[in-house]
């Protein structure tokens, strides 16, 4: 029993990795396409048997099977809060850092036709926040009484105002709906309560959300789906971050995953102001942050990329980069580029063959990196005082993050890695970004912070050396 | 360290408005309200007029408490009680303290300027602690 298989049901793979427990080692991986439109089972006994032709091993041996998944949508959130920049900012990080989808948000008192809005979006969870304890309590009394009626049945966490908690509870559960209580997200203005609300919502992704999508089945082979895959990404970040006794190199880091689709980034760091003159504004981010940015990929989103980019020095600038004096003019590069992003938008599983292909896949993924991180990072706006002139800073400074990696078939299976990451860096053409100056880059080169963030449930030391093993400085 | 009554009395806002980083006088204020046990949001300094609204909001206060501290305080406070209505926040107390106005020698005309403009109390310098105290326990008991 001295194997740990760890997989992640994602929306279009079912990937499998097996692990040797007394070391902490990989010893290999497989994975077959998700079945989830019929029963997950199917792709995850087939990715098992692939993974079983590559590492001869028998399921007697594994004494710890887990997995995490993101098929049939992910954990997709609607959150309802009080006010935009305050419980609601708070419940958003709350939800992304409980990995998931947050489909939208709703402030203040809900109208009718906001509760109509959400009975169409039908979401997985409800995540209702609002007051601080002790504040505010008639909007979060009323929106509970109109989630009442809602033709749904999703369940509900309420992380508000604890001094009205139970009456929320009696409101909703006598109105048959499932509700679940837990501390609030925002106890007081400077202070946000994160940990509860992650907790309670991968408790409900368990409990109700993997029968409601048919992957309860899957639990017949693996033991227990225990999150979704964003989380099981953070925790592995997480671990890394932390260390499993404390100790670690990799404090302040950030991890960049580029994708077909979706590019999410994870910073772990205080985010403290790095100079004198700067004041912090907003309310104070948790030492971990998640951002998806659902408009940035590289296949399904590449003609919204290649829309990003500021002009066209960033494609000849980087062709002529790594190609030196073989590249052509500017109207051929140019020329090539958009017949090349034309080419991708309809066809979106199209694979590099040439060398410009890979460098077009290059300038995309750049592209999403630095645009993804530009929206993560805090910013600064100058003021002018009596005093002379102070930064105001929104959100965390991450000019000193010191680790960067890169994971996601994009960034990993690229042959310029090191240009692609390079788009995360601090900028002096916008220096209010708080981008990484001087980050050591590295690359998750078998794609295992989902299976080290699983392991971790089992022990934390193994899955911190599986992680270290895996990522390569680059 | 002395301890905290956990139980306290009513929420009060405070912050210093506008571009300004004076921030001693804040500090003190602080202190002294958290004795008398209001329960003290402290926005700090360079605090926006929405800032305040926002926080009042969600902590359900009874009280926003503005210092301006470099004579802009016509400019910075314009519209703020209008704007406390169109949020919800009718009948919060308003106060205002610290140099308001450059030039003015007549402490009456200055005060009237800015009850005009809806705040409950208007405070020169030199007010202490002790006056902002009495002001909210008078202010509060009649609204209670």
């Amino acid at each position: 029993m001295n194997l740990a298989l760890l997989v992640d049901i994602g929306s279009t793979f079912t990937k499998s990795v097996l692990v040797d427990l007394n070391e902490g080692k990989l010893i290999g991986w497989a994975s077959a396409p998700t079945t989830a439109s019929t029963d997950v089972t199917a792709g995850l006994i087939e990715s098992i048997e692939n993974l079983k032709r590559e590492c001869y091993f028998s399921i007697d041996d594994v004494g710890y099977k887990a997995a995490c998944s993101s098929a049939s949508g992910g954990l997709r959130l609607v959150a309802i809060g009080l006010v935009p920049e305050l419980t609601l900012e708070a419940a958003r990080l709350a939800a992304m850092g409980a990995g998931a989808r947050i489909i939208k948000v709703y402030a203040y008192e809900l109208s009718l036709n906001e509760l109509m809005e959400i009975e169409q979006l039908k979401p997985d969870l409800i995540l209702l926040v609002g007051g601080t304890d002790g504040g505010n309590k008639d909007v979060v009394l009323h929106n509970a009484s109109l989630l009442a009626n809602i033709n749904l049945q999703a369940p509900v966490v309420y992380a508000g105002n604890k001094v009205v908690s139970n009456r929320i509870e009696g409101i909703l559960s006598k109105a048959g709906k499932r509700v679940s209580i837990t501390e609030n997200v925002m106890p007081t203005l400077d202070c946000i309560n994160v940990e509860p609300v992650r907790e309670k919502i991968r408790q409900i992704f368990i409990e109700n959300i993997i029968n409601a999508k048919g992957l309860d089945k899957a639990e017949r082979i693996i033991d227990k789906i225990i999150m979704p895959t964003p989380y099981a990404v953070l925790m592995g970040a997480g671990l890394l971050n932390s260390g499993p006794g404390g100790q670690t190199k990799y404090d302040d880091l950030m991890v960049v995953d580029v994708g077909g689709a979706t590019t999410d980034v994870y910073s772990f760091t205080q985010g403290s102001p790095s100079e004198p003159d700067m004041i912090c504004k907003g309310i104070k981010e948790p030492i971990f942050k998640r951002t998806v940015e659902g408009d940035l990929g590289v296949r399904i989103n590449a003609t919204n990329v290649a829309q990003c980019l500021i002009d066209y020095e960033d494609v000849t600038g980087i062709f002529r980069h790594l190609k030196g004096t073989n590249t052509g003019n500017t109207n051929e590069i140019i020329n090539f580029w958009e017949s090349r992003i034309h080419e991708i938008s309809h066809n979106t599983s199209i694979n590099p063959v040439t060398q410009d292909e890979s460098i077009v896949d290059v300038i995309l993924a750049r592209t999403c990196v630095r645009t993804a991180v530009s929206r993560h990072v805090g910013h600064v706006e100058y003021f002018r005082t009596i005093e002379g002139q102070i930064k105001l800073l929104t959100g965390k400074d991450m000019t000193y993050i010191k680790t960067l990696i890169g994971t996601g078939g994009p960034i990993v299976r690229s042959r310029w890695p090191d240009e692609i990451l390079a788009g995360a860096l601090f900028d002096a053409s916008t220096p209010t970004l708080m981008k990484p100056k001087n980050p050591e880059f590295y690359i998750d080169k078998n794609y295992l912070l989902f299976a080290g963030g699983l392991l971790s449930f089992y022990n934390k030391t193994l899955a911190y050396r599986l992680l270290e093993s895996n990522i390569s400085r680059i | 360290m002395e301890t905290e009554n956990p139980i306290k009395g009513p929420t009060i806002v405070m912050g210093v408005i506008g571009a300004d980083v004076h921030v001693v006088g804040n500090k003190i204020l602080d202190y002294a309200l958290r004795k008398a046990n209001y329960n003290v949001v402290n926005l700090g300094i360079m605090v926006s007029q929405d800032e305040f609204i926002k926080a009042a909001i969600e902590t359900d206060a009874k009280a926003i408490l503005v210092s301006s501290l470099y004579g802009h305080a016509q400019i910075d406070c314009r519209g703020f009680r209008q704007r406390c209505i169109e949020a919800g926040l009718d009948n919060i107390l308003l106060y205002l303290g610290g140099n308001l106005v450059v030039g003015y020698q007549n402490w009456e005309e200055v005060e009237k300027i800015f009850k005009d403009m809806g705040f409950n109390r208007v405070a020169p310098p030199g007010t202490t602690p002790e006056e902002v105290i009495r002001y909210l326990k008078d202010d509060l008991s009649e609204n209670k």
